[in-house]
């Protein structure tokens, strides 16, 4: 044992320099290396999520342009009773099992709150955020919403990141003034779960009452690109108990969905005409929308997709060739000291040592090199911790396996012989 | 003691075939002085790692007290240099960052001897050669006789019966040279048995026999 440690002394005495740059260069590998495989595993993780979430199926979205008259008539006596039959044909949508029916609305709700951060703001986006205006006294600012149903958080795999979800009840307003809303995760620096928020929706008054925050990894599809709910205000889309004016306009923009169906679209369509039947509104402008129409969509999630693989697979190969750089100088580094201690371990080969102890000194080398450079690159990456410990058993298996071959072919037997 | 049957050393492939020892028997008993002479490149060093377990012969048989060493393993080769042969060479094969007693203890380390019975067989070999008061030194700080004791000591604390000297005065003065030849005497006295290459004759005469080599084959013997 004595002698192992020794021939180590040696080694590393003759070779300060090198295994001091060896030490900082395999620690530097080894970060870059955590750092590399932490962002191909997420990489990777959202390219599954994409996969797991939009796969095989297809969006089509589903359209109202009930004409004027009808539109009049059902705003005010609704003579033919088209909110119960409406009201029936959303159920038939939001029950099929053939697909997925999502009630997705980007209705704006006003917030009695004008000072809230202007990103908040309806229209912000688009550079022209909604101005606040006055109303019975009260300054209401118009606030980027989204009505949605349970489906919406099945279908894009929405979490909630803190306090709770809509529960089935909170779908269904009784004439009650309070809404449950989740917020989007850059609320969180201005409100609580519990928060009362006070404002105006589809013209009514109600109380928001924050039941959680939406998760910062949301995404919902809107018009060509996907947008994070982020800015958003999370509302259930509400199933009102008694017909009054928001239950009327609620139900004709709940109307205006997604469908999620993995049938094709003649098929989808076919089922989407049936249920129109059955609910007696097969002469109302009900649509489902041609792909074609929702085209940039599905480009811009092809593209996300194909993306979110490269980038996946690119992080792979980055992690492969640190990892490859690692063992190459951490093999190069130590054969050449092998090969300049060579009289010495020809001496020692004879006083009784096999190659075996040779290797020894030299998997001694390696493990003292690399585990040096792993505590050092825990101070800098230490939440790739996992991984580096993974690259570190990696690049000691590799570069022993070279190491040892190296050794095994290392010709010794010409230490005798002197200058006759 | 030491048994070599028609060995054959070959180096190289194919057309660059070198024949570093053709055919070569010898007996060597227990207790001899034996001398080796001949000009360089005959294949006196190459004799000597055949009889020492450094290199194994291309055919041939070499029996050590018995044992067939030509069939040994790796493993069983380094415990056969360990226990039965002490190298004493031209440049010394001293490990210069070792300290005296740490080079001395190197083959009792190999061996797995106990560390306070190998001190006490270090200092034991380095009294008997004079260089105790050098045993914390470097190598590089000794003269080149004084080395060469110290490889010397190494193979007495190693108690190995047979010394393998390869040009061992090769390096050093004449005096000096006179001196380590009369240890090699001292302790072929005691019963070790020495096997020693050298060019010169009047060394090799120290010996109780004599042999000369050309050209990879043993030439000729004398007794001395």
């Amino acid at each position: 044992m004595s002698v192992l440690f020794t021939n180590l002394r040696i080694i590393m005495g003759k070779h300060k320099l090198a295994t001091f740059l060896l030490i900082v260069f395999s620690a530097l590998c080894l970060c870059v290396f955590g750092t590399l495989s932490e962002k191909a595993d997420r990489a990777h993780a959202s390219s599954e999520k994409y996969d797991e979430t939009y796969g095989n199926k297809t969006y089509y979205r589903t359209v109202e342009a009930i004409n004027d008259n009808a539109y009049h008539d059902y705003c005010t006596i609704d003579s033919k009773g088209l909110y119960e039959k409406l009201l029936s044909f959303e159920q038939l949508l939001l029950n099929s099992e053939a697909f997925t029916f999502i009630d997705i609305s980007v209705q704006p709700v006003d917030i009695n709150m004008p000072e809230l951060a202007e990103q908040f703001f309806y229209g912000y986006e688009n550079g022209r955020p909604a101005k606040p205006y006055r109303v019975d006294g009260r300054i209401l600012q118009p606030i980027k919403s989204l009505q949605v149903s349970k489906s919406f958080f099945d279908e894009y795999d929405i979490s909630v990141s803190d306090g709770e979800g809509f529960s089935e009840e909170d779908y269904f307003h009784k004439n009650k003034e309070n809404i449950p809303v989740l917020l989007g995760s850059e609320y969180k620096e201005f409100f609580a779960t519990g928060d009362k928020l006070y404002g105006d929706y589809l013209s009514e008054r109600f109380t928001f009452i924050v039941k959680g925050f939406i998760s910062e990894d949301a995404f919902f599809p809107d018009q060509s690109t996907m947008t994070s709910c982020g800015r958003y205000i999370v509302m259930p889309a509400l199933f009102f108990e008694t017909k009054g004016d928001a239950a009327k306009y609620s139900l004709l923009q709940k109307l205006c969905g997604i469908v999620s169906s993995s049938m094709g679209y003649e098929k989808t369509k076919e089922l989407f005409e049936q249920y129109k039947l059955e609910a007696n509104v097969a002469n109302r402008e009900l649509y489902i929308s041609d792909p074609n129409a929702f085209a940039d969509l599905t480009n811009f999630l092809d593209q996300y997709s194909a993306m979110t693989k490269e980038v996946a697979s690119q992080f792979t190969v980055m992690v492969l060739i640190v990892m490859l750089f690692g063992v190459i100088a951490t093999t190069l580094t130590l054969c050449s000291a092998l090969r300049k201690n060579r009289q010495n371990f020809g001496i020692e080969m004879l006083c009784g040592a096999t190659r075996v102890d040779i290797f020894k000194v030299a998997l001694l080398f390696l493990l003292t090199v690399l585990l040096t450079a792993d505590a050092l690159s825990l101070l800098f990456a230490p939440d790739a911790m996992l991984s580096i410990q993974l690259a570190v058993l990696c690049m000691l298996l590799l570069s022993s396996i070279i190491t040892a071959v190296y050794i095994k072919n290392m010709d010794m037997h010409d230490i005798l012989g002197g200058n006759e | 003691m030491i048994q070599l049957s028609d060995i054959r050393i070959t180096f190289g492939k194919e057309n660059n075939r070198i024949d570093a020892l053709k055919n070569v028997s010898l007996e060597v008993r227990q207790g001899e002085f034996l001398a080796v002479m001949g000009k360089s490149g005959c294949g006196k060093s190459t004799l000597l790692n055949v009889i020492g377990g450094v290199l194994k012969p291309t055919k041939g048989s070499y029996l050590f007290e018995g044992n067939d060493v030509s069939a040994f393993s790796g493993k069983q080769m380094a415990e056969f240099r360990n226990r039965n042969i002490g190298f004493i060479v031209q440049n010394f094969a001293l490990v210069n960052e070792m300290t005296v007693r740490e080079n001395v203890m190197l083959p009792l380390a190999y061996a797995k001897i106990k560390r306070s019975e190998a001190m006490k067989r270090a200092e034991e070999a380095m009294e008997r050669l004079g260089i105790i008061q050098y045993e914390y030194k470097f190598p590089s700080k000794l003269s080149g006789g004084e080395r060469q004791r110290v490889a010397i000591a190494r193979s007495i604390a190693a108690d190995t019966s047979v010394i393998l000297a390869d040009e061992p005065t090769g390096s050093l003065d004449e005096a000096t040279g006179r001196s380590v030849i009369d240890i090699f005497k001292e302790l072929n006295g005691s019963g070790k048995t020495i096997i020693m290459v050298t060019h010169d004759r009047e060394l090799a005469e120290q010996g109780t026999r004599m042999l000369t080599m050309k050209d990879g084959e043993i030439t000729g013997a004398q007794a001395l």
